[in-house]
This record gives structure tokens, C-alpha cells and sequence, in this order.
């Protein structure tokens, strides 16, 4: 019994110091004789990650030498652990950056400075839309490669204005009056009060909110690069946003936030499965939904007050400035800006960053919904470029409930979030 | 006032009442969790409360486990629990055998101190930790979370220990000792032997704890191949929340490997609670 | 080497792992936790050292660093007490060694054994104002159930409804130390004519006091620290009704990348627990009673 007992013992001890062995010592990875890279990129399906593959595939052949490790992380952590790896010192060595992480990063000297390897290879910029360009410039240095940008238009489902006998909207931004009375004859009561079908919805709820203020003539913060002010509390975005939120809390024309939360949970596409929805605002990533599920749709321009305007958010390709392998990343990148965004465009429809590519693989099957969006980008800002977006969009969230829920006025809010700005914009 | 039987058996009866009701509120979620986990999304959102799936939607089991890499989030999740669970039981048992039966300066010191860091808050070490294994180079990988349990930092289980082995008859030592053991022998043919119930009830402890755990990996564990069961989980509520059956499945299957440890350990926690 | 010196010297090879460990993950960080939280750190840049500055700014300008604080003490103070006097009284129900009383220990340990990401999952469906079974159950009673945690007011309340369904482990060791208690002490207060309320509140409830300390002790410490629930359910919304004090360090930390910040806030919760944890050690004395032979 003993001597059976020891043996037992014998092989666990063995098991766990063979264990432990590997951790601590063999597992340090081997490096190959291949340099290799590591490119991480937000989950956008597995169709766009396949042929995200295919293309890391084909720049393997031609470049022996360099071995690529595509990592897909899911798309709602993205930003915090990229940060977390950029922390931790294990950052890959090519990144998606967004218009609202990227200049954080970048002025952390995170990122590695782009011009100097354009210069080196005169490398042309003039294919780039300029607006995407100058958005990832931070101190006057370009950071980022734009690949892909989500400009918003105004998708409509003919079902849902045909059952109100609605005749389609015209290609043209109208008026925040004519909206507003589309959205009335759009929207469908029961007899109890209850929405049969809302006349807008927004692809998430508050994403359209900086659009509207900026059609109204305000802003977020003044000026938009490094602000130094908030004017989120001007009469103008208040106006913008009182609009915005009477639509659901006054008109009830498009889901309230408590509504979106539980009964879509939070997903946004649902009114349009269940066929409860006639306007959606959305970029152009949605033409793929609409495709598979609605099949008879258009696209107008957004509305427009003061002025016709979107907010857009662009994606950036950047390199970590500690990379091993600077100069490979850098063909890597280059490469990547035009076969990846030749991908982004025909497999995800979301807008590409360069010019020749919206002109020919965006939307190839439907120029004129195309021009309705290449139209809508000469009308497009970043309402905010700084080194501390995430400190101060933490200040928006918590309003945007109270707004949605009428827990408390829409100027009193926006005053108080212009408060906090301007107290976060202030220390250091 | 003495207590009649009427009135001792109503209070029975009351008691026996409540008690078998109780059970429903704590069956219930998990027979609707299995429910869900084969439903569609009609079934879901229809009007009753209990419906029969018709047909069970077997297909969302598959299809939860394509949507993340929970082969890997499996396999890493395992690793690091069978590891730091075996780690956790040697290393807190010898620190409870050091404890108990030998007697050197010092020793109801380390006994109160380590009492006393119950009270220290997991996340004031956090930070400085994950400065520490970014230094080591553990990043990323699963070390920070199976090495520290070889450390015997667990004071409860220590505890647990120290409690039962110093209960053990002085007779039985000495008449090993006699035999010629030393203290290494001593551990393994009377110390361990004689704990076989706390073993068990300390190795539930920690396994279900190294299973479950979310803010170790969350913090540790970067990469896709690299995450754990609980990380992956908590993505499918982010992305996958609005298909609920889904959701449901994956939840179902990450439930699975900790009943069935369960169960085989189950005799020895009753005994291991009595012997307590 | 004489009897003494080797077990000395067994006793500090046995305990070195754990001082190893100690000095390793537990003082060093903790006196470096300490040291950041006078500095402001963004990971990635050297740390500024700025005195108190993280520590005014919490106590004076800090809103959210109250408002967590409430939070997290609502739950506390609700979850522990409730959840030990619903272990104990379970005990108590199931305690004589029949097999029903096995299969509803078991029944009610459930819920501990699955705890996990796993069931906040289910639990977040479970709550869905619309769909879920809390809701349609009440419907059955004509209550319109409200909107649990897409709701300000009732996000909270759902957490702690969630925390309370789990009571396994207190029961489970209420029972252990009753069935310590020797029959004859039963038959002795009912010779002496004691109700079965009187046996409870003067004989029962006095015997098992060692077992109510820790778990108020340790159910204090433990559930304070809440972390996960609102993690992965709420994210600390709706408007920060469920924004626990550990998920606000971790935001922090890791969200807005001020570790010098996050360092003092986690601090100043290890000094509540502490001052919290000497207090309920002095109260003690006036209330547990420790039966030697039962230990």
C-alpha cells in the first residue's frame, strides 16, 4: 500500500515540476529566423478576417522573410486592450487606431512617427481624402494611415412608407422641419399608446447626437484640435439637442434609451428585422444588413438646419513605436492600404479612406446610392481631435441616460457637461 | 412556556413548507437557462413564460462555440485551474504543517499576519502586481495566475490546515517518528492521509475560484489564444448579447466541467464539513 | 544539530513559500501602491510625484468617489446580514440527518456551485424587463415588473436580489457547527421548559456566534470588493446607479489609464476595510462566545 502510495506521489511530483519547467523556462517563445509581425484588428466578422488572411497570405509569398500574425480581438474591448498592451510593453507591431484613441497614443510616443518613412520613400499621399489625412496628424506629424471612415446617411425601408402611404423621401438633405413631419407620418401608434412602428431609429442610441448639433452651427469644443474650451452649452447645441432628444421622449418617433436597451438590447438592428422601423441612420457598413434582410431600401442624404454636417470616425493603421521591425512594419503598411481597403470597401462597404478606391470598389453594384455618401463626406468633421478623449467622453454617458430619460432638462445638462469639460480641459 | 406537540408540529410544517417552496426560486434559473439555451429567438420573445422549444435548437450549442475560440478559452482555463488548484493544496498544507506541529520563534506571527491580509483588498495590490509581472515578462501569458498559488498565499485554506493538523493525536507522529520519519514522511503517510476530506473541500475552493476568476485574466490575458472561459463569456454578452440562445449555450457548457468535478469530489466535502 | 535547531529549522522551510510570497506579491506592493498613489501615472510616461494631490481631489472634488462609496455600501449592508441570517435559519430548517435534508442541502448549494460569468449571464436575462422571468412572473400577478437594471432606481436592488439567492456556503457552515452542538444541551433547556424560540435566541444562536462573526467578518471584507457582478451586467450604469467602488478603481486604472489615481482610491479602501474590520473585532467580544470544546 505505501510503496503504490509513493509512486502516486512520485509521478505528481514529476508532472508538476515538468510543468513548472515549462512555464519558467521553455516557454519563452523561440524566435525564428523570420522576423515576424503582428498586426491586431478589431473583429468584424469572419469573412473580413479570412480575407484579411488571404492577403497577409500572398505578401508572405513575395516577402519570404516575413512572417505575419494576424490577431482579431472582439470589437467592444478593443481600445482598452490595446491600451493594456501598450502598458504592458506588448503591443503589436501594426494597430487600428481610431480618430479618438489614436492622438492619445500618439502623444505618448506610442506610436511611431509615419512622416519621417513617407519622406524617406516618397511615399504619395495625394490618394488620401484630406479630412482623414489631417485627422491623424497630431503636432503636425502624421501617425496614422486612414483605411476606412463611417459617414452617415439616412437609409429608408419603402415597406415601412408604403404601409403609411408615404411617397420615398428625394435624394436631397431636407430640413429638420420636413424630417421632423416624416417622421410624424412615418410613425405608428396602436390603440394603447404603444409604437407599432418608429419613424427613425439611430444605429445606436445618442450616435447621430453629435451629427444633429453639428448641422445646427455648434460644436463640441472649441477649436476642435487640442481644444481649449467646451461649447457644448452653446444655444446652438442645446437647440441641436433638445430636437434630438424630443424625437424620442416628446414625439416618440424613435425608441427611447430604455425602450433601445431592453427591448432591443441594445441592438439597434432589430426594429429593422421586425419591421419596426422606416428611417435608419447609419454609415455605410449597414448597406450589408439591408442587403440580406430588407432588400428594398434606399439612401438620402442626411437632414440638414443650419448648415449640412456629420460627425465621422475614421480608422487609422499605425505602428507601434517600439516595434522591432520598423522598416518591415512600414512595407506592411503600405501594402495594407491598398488591398485592405480594396476588402473594407466590397466586403464591408464601409467607406475607404482613399480616393481612387471610393470611386471604383465602394459600392461598385450601386453608384447612385455611392454618390449619396461620397456626397455626404464633403460635408464631414471630427467634432473633437485630442490627447484626452477618453476623459472626456467618460463625462457624456451618464447625461446621455439622464437626457433620454427625462431625469433632467436637456440645457441643464449640456451645461453641466460643458461644466465638467471645461474642469477636465483645465487640470492638467 | 412549554411548547405543545400541536404547536411544534405547526411550526414544522410552516418551516418544511417554506423550505420546500425556497427550492423553486433556486431551480428555476437554471432549468430557464437550459431552456433558452435551446430555443430560437421567436421562442424567446414569446408571451409565456415556459414554452417547449419546438424543435430544441441543439444547433446553438455549435454554433456558441464558433462564434469565439472556446477550444483555447477551454484548454487555457483548465490548465491554469488544474495547476494553480494542485499549487494552492501543497503549498497550503505544508505552510499548515509548518504551522501546527513545529514549534520555532516566529511562528504566531506569520500565523496573525497572515490572517491579517484578508483584509488587504485584491485591488491594491493590482496595480503593482502587473507592474511586477510586466517586469518578469508574464504578460500574456498564464503565469501570474498559477505561480502566486505555489506560494500558499491562501490564508482561509492554510487555516483549514493548520486547524485540522493540529488535532491529529501526538501518538500517531511519534509512533512514526519512532519508525524512523522524518517530518517529509510524516507529511505525506499521516498529515495528508488524515486531511483527505479538507483536501478535498480546499481543492473545490480553489478550483471553482481559478475557474471563475474574471479580473486575473482580465487583466493578465491579452491575446485571443491566450484568454480563459470567463473572458470569453464576458465578450459574448457584449457581442453576441441580443442572440440570447446562444448566450445561453455557451453558459450551459462552461457550467458542465465544474458539476462534474463537483460531483466526484462531493463525498469528500460532506465529510470534509462534518470533520470542520 | 540538536532536536530544537532542526525544528526550527523544518518550521522555516516549511513557511518559507509563503514569505517568499508575502514580502513578493503582498507588503512590497502594497508600500508601492502606497508610494503611486502620490504620484499621477499614465503607464507609459515615468510617474510625477504630486504629494496629495490624488488624495484631495477624491475626498473634495470627486463625486463619483462618493457616490461609489454609497453604492457599494447599500449592497454590503444589505447582502451580508441577510444573506447570514438566511444561512442560519436554513441550517436550522434542514439540520436533523434525513435524506430529504441532504437533497435540499444540495438544492440550495446550487447556486454557489454555478457562480460564475456563467450565471450573470443568465441572471442579465433573467432581469430583461420585457422577456424575462422575473417579469413575466410577475405578470402572471398583474405587477408590472419594472426595469431592473435598465432602470436607475431598480439596478441596484437586482444585484443585491441576485447576491441573496446564494446563501450555500453560510448554511453550509452554520450546519457544520451544529451539529457540533451536543443533543443533551437541546434536552437539557427543554427540561428546564425553554420554547423552541427561547432554545433558539438563548442556546442555538449564542453556540454558533463564532460562525456569525467570521461570516459577518469576512461576508464584510469579501462583499465590498464587489467586482464582477457589475462588470460584466452593468458596467457600472444605468447613470452609475451600480458603479461599485473596486469596478471604479478598475476604470481607473485601465479605462482612463490614471494608476496614481487608482492607487489612492484603492488605499483609502483598504483603510475602510481595516477601520470597518477593528470595529466588528472589538464588537465581538461583547458578543461571541467561544465554547472550547466545540472548536
Amino acid at each position: 500500500m505505501a510503496k503504490s502510495r509513493k509512486i502516486v506521489v512520485v509521478i505528481l511530483a514529476f508532472i508538476i515540476i515538468l510543468t513548472l519547467f515549462y512555464f519558467l523556462v521553455l516557454d519563452n517563445r523561440k524566435s525564428d529566423s523570420n522576423t515576424v509581425l503582428r498586426v491586431s484588428v478589431r473583429d468584424q466578422g469572419s469573412y473580413f478576417s479570412d480575407q484579411l488572411k488571404g492577403v497577409f497570405e500572398a505578401y508572405e509569398e513575395q516577402n519570404t522573410n516575413i512572417g505575419i500574425k494576424l490577431e482579431v480581438e472582439p470589437w467592444e474591448h478593443y481600445w482598452t486592450k490595446l491600451q493594456t498592451q501598450i502598458m504592458g510593453g506588448m503591443a503589436p507591431d501594426i494597430m487600428i487606431f481610431s480618430e479618438r484613441s489614436l492622438h492619445t497614443f500618439a502623444e505618448n510616443n506610442a506610436l511611431q512617427d509615419l512622416d519621417t518613412m513617407v519622406e524617406e520613400d516618397n511615399y504619395d499621399l495625394s490618394d488620401f481624402y484630406e479630412v482623414a489625412l489631417e485627422t491623424g496628424r497630431w503636432n503636425g506629424r502624421l501617425y496614422g494611415l486612414p483605411i476606412m471612415m463611417e459617414v452617415p446617411a439616412l437609409f429608408y425601408v419603402k415597406d415601412a412608407f408604403d404601409a403609411t402611404d408615404t411617397p420615398y423621401p428625394k435624394p436631397e438633405s431636407m430640413t429638420w422641419n420636413d424630417f421632423l413631419e416624416l417622421c410624424r407620418k412615418l410613425t405608428v401608434f396602436t390603440s394603447d399608446g404603444k409604437v407599432e412602428q418608429y419613424g427613425y431609429v439611430e444605429q445606436a442610441f445618442g450616435s447621430g447626437l453629435l451629427s444633429w448639433i453639428t448641422q445646427n452651427g455648434g460644436g463640441v469644443v472649441e477649436p476642435i484640435v487640442k481644444p481649449e474650451r467646451c461649447v457644448i452649452n452653446s444655444p446652438e447645441a442645446i437647440e441641436a439637442a433638445q430636437f434630438y432628444f424630443d424625437l424620442s421622449v416628446k414625439y416618440h418617433y424613435t425608441p427611447t434609451i430604455i425602450e433601445y436597451r431592453t427591448e432591443a438590447m441594445g441592438d439597434s438592428f432589430q426594429y429593422l428585422r421586425s419591421g419596426k422601423c422606416a428611417l435608419f441612420q447609419a454609415p455605410s457598413t449597414a448597406i450589408y444588413f439591408f442587403e440580406q434582410n430588407i432588400k428594398r431600401y434606399g439612401v438620402v442624404p442626411l437632414p440638414h438646419n443650419k448648415k449640412r454636417s456629420n460627425s465621422i470616425k475614421i480608422s487609422f493603421l499605425c505602428i507601434n513605436s517600439k516595434s522591432k521591425h520598423l522598416k518591415e512594419a512600414w512595407g506592411l503598411l503600405k501594402h495594407m492600404v491598398g488591398p485592405v481597403q480594396e476588402i473594407i470597401a466590397e466586403s464591408l462597404q464601409s467607406f475607404p479612406a482613399r480616393k481612387s478606391i471610393a470611386k471604383t470598389k465602394f459600392l461598385a453594384n450601386d453608384p447612385a446610392i455611392r454618390n449619396v455618401f461620397l456626397e455626404e463626406l464633403n460635408y464631414s468633421i471630427v467634432p473633437i481631435i485630442t490627447d484626452r478623449y477618453m476623459e472626456l467622453i467618460v463625462v457624456l454617458g451618464p447625461y446621455l441616460d439622464q437626457m433620454g430619460t427625462k431625469k433632467i432638462s436637456v440645457s441643464e445638462a449640456m451645461n453641466e457637461i460643458s461644466e465638467k469639460m471645461n474642469a477636465i480641459i483645465e487640470t492638467e | 412556556m412549554v411548547t405543545t406537540n400541536r404547536s411544534r408540529c405547526l411550526i414544522n410544517t410552516i418551516t418544511r413548507t417554506i423550505v420546500f417552496v425556497g427550492v423553486v426560486p433556486m431551480i428555476l434559473p437554471l432549468v430557464w437557462m437550459i431552456l433558452i439555451s435551446l430555443s430560437s429567438r421567436e421562442d424567446i420573445v414569446g408571451d409565456s413564460p415556459f414554452w417547449y422549444p419546438n424543435p430544441p435548437q441543439w444547433s446553438n450549442y455549435p454554433e456558441s462555440w464558433k462564434a469565439l475560440p472556446f477550444l483555447l478559452f477551454y484548454k487555457n482555463t483548465f490548465l491554469m485551474s488544474v495547476l494553480s488548484t494542485i499549487g494552492a493544496v501543497f503549498s497550503t498544507s505544508l505552510i499548515g504543517y509548518g504551522l501546527a506541529r513545529f514549534n520555532f520563534p516566529g511562528r504566531n506571527i506569520v500565523f496573525i499576519v497572515m490572517l491579517c491580509t484578508i483584509m488587504i483588498p485584491g485591488v491594491v495590490l493590482m496595480i503593482p502586481n502587473y507592474i511586477l509581472f510586466r517586469r518578469l515578462g508574464w504578460l500574456d501569458t498564464l503565469k501570474p495566475l498559477i505561480v502566486p498559488s505555489f506560494l500558499g498565499l491562501a490564508p482561509a485554506s492554510v487555516f483549514i490546515f493548520r486547524q485540522q493538523m493540529r488535532r491529529i493525536p501526538k501518538e500517531l507522529i511519534d509512533a512514526a517518528k519512532l519508525d524512523g520519519c522524518g517530518p517529509i514522511r510524516v507529511y505525506f503517510h499521516i498529515m495528508l492521509p488524515q486531511c483527505k476530506p479538507i483536501v478535498g473541500v480546499i481543492f473545490i475552493m480553489h478550483f471553482f475560484a481559478a475557474w471563475n476568476n474574471l479580473m486575473g485574466p482580465l487583466i493578465y490575458l491579452n491575446t485571443m489564444e491566450n484568454k480563459t472561459v470567463s473572458l470569453g463569456l464576458t465578450y459574448f454578452r457584449n457581442q453576441y448579447g441580443s442572440q440570447v440562445g446562444l448566450m445561453m449555450a455557451a453558459s450551459t457548457v462552461a457550467l458542465i466541467p465544474l458539476l462534474i468535478i463537483f460531483a466526484f469530489t462531493q463525498k469528500l466535502i460532506v465529510r470534509g464539513g462534518k470533520a470542520l | 544539530m540538536d532536536r530544537r535547531t532542526r525544528e526550527y529549522l523544518w518550521g522555516y522551510v516549511l513557511v518559507s513559500p509563503w514569505v517568499i510570497g508575502f514580502l513578493l506579491l503582498i507588503a512590497l506592493p502594497l508600500l508601492a501602491s502606497l508610494v503611486l498613489s502620490f504620484t499621477s501615472w499614465n503607464g507609459l510616461s515615468p510617474p510625477k510625484r504630486i504629494g496629495l494631490r490624488n488624495y484631495s481631489q477624491i475626498l473634495k472634488n470627486d463625486p463619483l468617489f462618493w457616490k461609489s462609496l454609497r453604492v457599494t455600501a447599500i449592497y454590503t449592508i444589505v447582502v451580508v446580514p441577510v444573506t447570514v441570517a438566511l444561512g442560519f435559519i436554513l441550517a436550522i430548517a434542514l439540520n436533523r440527518d434525513i435524506t430529504v435534508n441532504h437533497v435540499l442541502r444540495m438544492v440550495y448549494y446550487l447556486p454557489q456551485l454555478v457562480s460564475g460569468v456563467s450565471i450573470l449571464l443568465l441572471w442579465l436575462w433573467l432581469f430583461n424587463p420585457n422577456y424575462g422571468l422575473i417579469n413575466r412572473f410577475l405578470a402572471i400577478f398583474h405587477i408590472r415588473g419594472p426595469g431592473w437594471l435598465g432602470s436607475e432606481t431598480w439596478a441596484l436592488p437586482a444585484l443585491i436580489l441576485m447576491s441573496l439567492w446564494n446563501v450555500g456556503p453560510q448554511m453550509l457552515l452554520y450546519l457544520a457547527f451544529l451539529q457540533k452542538i451536543p443533543k443533551e444541551v437541546y434536552e437539557a433547556a427543554e427540561l428546564d421548559g425553554a420554547s423552541r424560540l427561547q432554545i433558539l435566541y438563548y442556546v442555538t444562536l449564542p453556540l454558533v456566534s463564532p460562525v456569525t462573526f467570521a461570516l459577518l467578518v469576512l461576508g464584510f471584507i469579501g462583499h465590498f470588493q464587489v467586482f464582477r457582478q457589475a462588470f460584466v451586467m452593468t458596467e457600472g450604469g444605468p447613470n452609475n446607479a451600480t458603479l461599485f467602488y473596486v469596478l471604479y478603481t478598475y476604470n481607473r486604472a485601465f479605462l482612463l489609464r490614471k494608476l496614481g489615481y487608482a492607487c489612492a482610491l484603492a488605499c483609502i479602501l483598504f483603510l475602510i476595510i481595516l477601520v470597518v474590520t477593528l470595529i466588528q473585532l472589538q464588537l465581538a467580544k461583547k458578543w461571541v462566545v467561544y465554547d472550547e470544546d466545540l472548536i
